[in-house]
């Protein structure tokens, strides 16, 4: 693509300008659906702003090599696709709503360059790293009951080893002035997937020196989130026994379950921060002056 | 880049479509949950074999289910001779259709152990509560009489995935499984009366009752 000036009309007439604006008016489509399909859940509406925002990063850094061009049957198949999104990917939460953000980058990419659908491998794999709750609610649906006894007992350790007189059966956390039963929903497997799909973003995005630090980061986020849920799920037990609805709302599902996920979230990207791969110059700058401070401003600058 | 003349004003054409869905959602409701028209039960109901005598709306104290949500329900009496019969129904949506969970949630008195049975009208429950028979089961919105939910899964999965469902689906009129269920219970009293007798006559009256509740169910 010739990068030349262009007045406003000229840039009105080319296609790459058009494909930016469909393309931003479908993320809004899809913030504002993810918006109110989870009834203002502001976790979900954060990954969906990383990973969408990542994408048009990457999407833009590239935009110069990117193959352009479509055909009208293309054209045609992706505005389908684009049609049934805005029909049915902002009703009711099922799961055609849930993975709605992938069937829009398939239309956008068909609409954009028709059968070169290559170039966006990446981009595509983000996307359904994006939706892909539904896939890991179904491949763990006869687990999830596992994971919550899991976090029960992890945290009834916790409570144990703090002093607290405490009793586990099951799921059940047993404090002398009351109990809790770690529900599904409270097991931290949302919060497992969160930082799961976090961790893919992040390898997507920054480099990472080999393979063994592929597997072992999104292990790595997973552990992180089921360890700090098991403090989530010690302090609703001690809450639940205290007798204090107000503060037992306030951390179960109000502004405060929110601060948990995002200790998670910080301690993990502590954690991948360390990990990335310092980015080398190409070698005559290298060969001249290898300074670690200068590396440390790259990184900063990148971020 | 040869760009032919039609693309840009389709790619405009389908910005301008993305965007003005977006502004139109910002106007509506959370979509969190499904959302149900509400309804209000017919006063009269003739029922064959019966004459009808009286109807009043029921007041349920919402039940404690998972996911079920009661909209309305309406109590509907019929005499015959000197033998009464009540027609209690719930309308129950996002439902699994199992009319067990509905009975233990919605009357506190402990059933005997209830048969389950077809006829033409599909399944239904028979079992005695105190002084009364009862025959129990799902409307469906497609499909004959359920008990369990998996009859109910059965028959979403058999008559709701219809072409002419498709529109309405698309348009977001309806939703792709109808998980709504009119949970009628029939009582008729056991005095001077068998317990046979009485399930033949509230079988008989299934019969009759359940095309028009078929074809009456709320719309969505």
């Amino acid at each position: 693509m010739q990068i030349a000036p262009q007045t406003f009309i000229q840039s009105l007439t080319g296609r790459g300008t058009w494909l930016v604006i469909l393309a931003s008016s479908l993320v809004l489509f899809h913030l504002e659906a993810v918006w109110k399909l989870s009834n203002g859940d502001t976790e979900a509406l954060v990954t969906y702003v990383l990973f969408l925002g990542s994408i048009g990063s990457l999407l833009w850094a590239k935009r110069a090599s990117l193959q352009l061009e479509s055909s009208a049957v293309a054209s045609v198949v992706g505005a389908t696709l684009l049609a049934l999104v805005l029909l049915k990917g902002s009703s009711f939460y099922n799961v055609f709503a849930q993975i709605s953000p992938l069937v829009s980058a398939l239309g956008l990419a068909l609409i954009a360059s028709g059968r070169h659908l290559k170039q966006y491998a990446l981009e595509f794999l983000l996307v359904a790293t994006l939706v892909s709750t539904p896939l890991f609610e179904w491949l763990f649906s006869q687990h999830l009951q596992t994971i919550s006894t899991l976090s029960a007992k992890y945290a009834y350790l916790i409570l144990w080893y703090t002093g607290f007189s405490v009793v586990s059966i099951g799921s059940k956390i047993i404090l002398p002035t009351g109990s809790v039963d770690v529900y599904i929903a409270c097991s931290g497997f949302q919060s497992m997937l969160q930082l799961f799909k976090i961790s893919i973003l992040f390898l997507a995005m920054f480099p990472t020196a080999g393979w063994w630090r592929k597997l072992v980061l999104p292990l790595a986020a997973v552990a992180t989130a089921f360890l700090v849920n098991g403090f989530r799920v010690a302090l609703m037990a001690i809450l639940n026994a205290s007798d204090d609805p107000f503060a037992f709302k306030y951390w179960h599902n109000g502004d405060g379950s929110n601060i948990f996920s995002m200790i998670a979230m910080l301690l993990f990207a502590a954690l991948a921060y360390t990990q990335i791969q310092p980015e080398l110059e190409p070698e005559a700058e290298l060969a001249t002056e290898p300074e670690p401070i200068e590396v440390e401003v790259l990184e900063s600058q990148e971020r | 880049m040869n760009t032919a003349i039609w693309q840009v004003p389709f790619l405009a054409l389908t910005s301008a479509v993305v965007l003005w869905s977006g502004i139109d959602m910002v106007g509506r409701p959370s979509q969190a949950e499904t959302n149900y028209t509400p309804y209000t039960f017919a006063a009269r109901v003739p029922l064959t074999g019966w004459q009808d005598v009286a109807s009043e709306p029921l007041r349920s104290i919402p039940p404690l289910l998972a996911y079920d949500e009661l909209m309305v329900a309406h109590r509907y009496r019929y005499q015959n001779e000197d033998h009464p019969l009540s027609v209690e129904v719930r309308y129950l949506v996002d439902t699994e259709g199992d009319v067990d969970t509905y009975a233990r949630a919605f009357t506190p008195e402990r059933a005997s152990t209830a048969a389950e049975r077809r006829n033409t009208a599909g399944s239904y429950r028979l079992y005695t509560v105190g002084n009364q028979a009862v025959l129990s089961a799902c409307v469906n919105p497609r499909g004959g009489s359920t008990v369990s939910a998996e009859q109910f899964r059965t028959n979403r999965k058999a008559h709701d995935l219809q072409p002419t469902r498709l529109v309405p689906w698309l348009l977001n009129r309806e939703y792709l499984f109808d998980n709504r269920c009119l949970w009628t219970q029939m009582t008729v009293p056991l005095t001077n009366t068998t317990v046979e007798t009485a399930f033949r006559s509230l079988e008989n009256s299934w019969i009759a009752w359940y095309p028009q509740a078929n074809r009456n169910f709320p719309p969505h």
